[in-house]
């Protein structure tokens, strides 16, 4: 990705701002990108991150003003965990994620697990519907052979006194 | 090694870094210069000068510099009076910490 291309995809993302205000924030990156120079296009464009991840941040930073306490600015860098990018799309973008994000750390072992548990049901569900319906012909079939097996051998003790 | 610095302690850095100019500077460079003392993304000042804008601790004015626009940010008087609160309470927070842990 070049320059261009970088800036019209941010662009993009911020269309749901208002105007002025979206004017400077891409002014504020033309001039970011001026002043690092051309030889440094390819190394502002890796540390500002993916165009999606820098539209969630400056959309998220001027939402929340004073109270951003979500992000933490550490010495390998700026992490905040709803923008870790492990997917496509920044978990910033999913409603119900912030939500959950309120109330403490990253979920994501418990996500896991919940979709493993849904998982799960789905199959059960599957098994209940296609197996479930041969259950009682099975059980009959049991009982039938149990039954005949019963028989024979009381015709075999029978044949012995 | 991680020691993670909040929103606040962030704020007061980059003030800290605009006030020693006193005719301002630009976001370019006010990002270098906070580099020096904290390993920060090009990603995350943005957020940070527009909330200071916001606040008014830092105010803007542009200017012609070779042929293109530039956007300087000043330290306001508020913004003055933050930073001095900001270093108050880091040298003490500091100290306590520096106190306990070595």
């Amino acid at each position: 990705m070049n320059r261009q291309e970088y800036m019209s995809q941010l662009a993009y993302l911020l269309q749901d701002m208002p105007e002025s205000e979206k004017n400077d924030v891409l002014q504020y990156y033309e001039d970011y990108f001026e002043e690092a120079g051309e030889e440094q296009e390819e190394s502002v464009i890796h540390t500002l991150g993916s165009p999606e991840r820098l539209a969630a941040m400056i959309k998220d930073g001027i939402r929340s003003g004073q109270e951003n306490s979500h992000g933490e600015y550490t010495d390998s860098g700026y992490r905040d965990e709803r923008f870790r990018e492990d997917g496509k799309v920044p978990e910033a973008y999913r409603k119900s994620w912030r939500e959950q994000q309120r109330s403490g750390h990253v979920l994501e072992d418990q996500r896991g697990r919940r979709n493993n548990g849904i998982l799960l049901l789905i199959l059960l569900l599957v098994l209940v519907f296609t197996v479930g319906p041969h259950i009682p012909g099975i059980v009959f079939v049991i009982v039938v052979f149990l039954f005949l097996k019963f028989l024979k051998d009381r015709r075999e003790r029978k044949k012995d006194e | 090694m991680v020691f993670n610095t909040g929103a606040a302690l962030l704020d007061a850095i980059v003030l800290a870094v605009v006030s020693r100019e006193p005719e301002g500077t630009y976001g370019y460079k006010i990002t270098q210069d906070v580099r020096e003392a904290l390993e920060v993304s090009e990603s995350t000042l943005y957020p940070v000068l527009r909330r200071l804008l916001k606040d008014g601790c830092l105010q803007v004015y542009d200017q012609e510099f070779a042929g293109r626009n530039r956007r300087y940010y000043k330290i306001t008087e508020k913004g003055l009076v933050q930073l001095h609160l900001y270093q108050g309470e880091w040298a003490r927070y500091s100290s306590s910490i520096t106190h306990i842990l070595l």
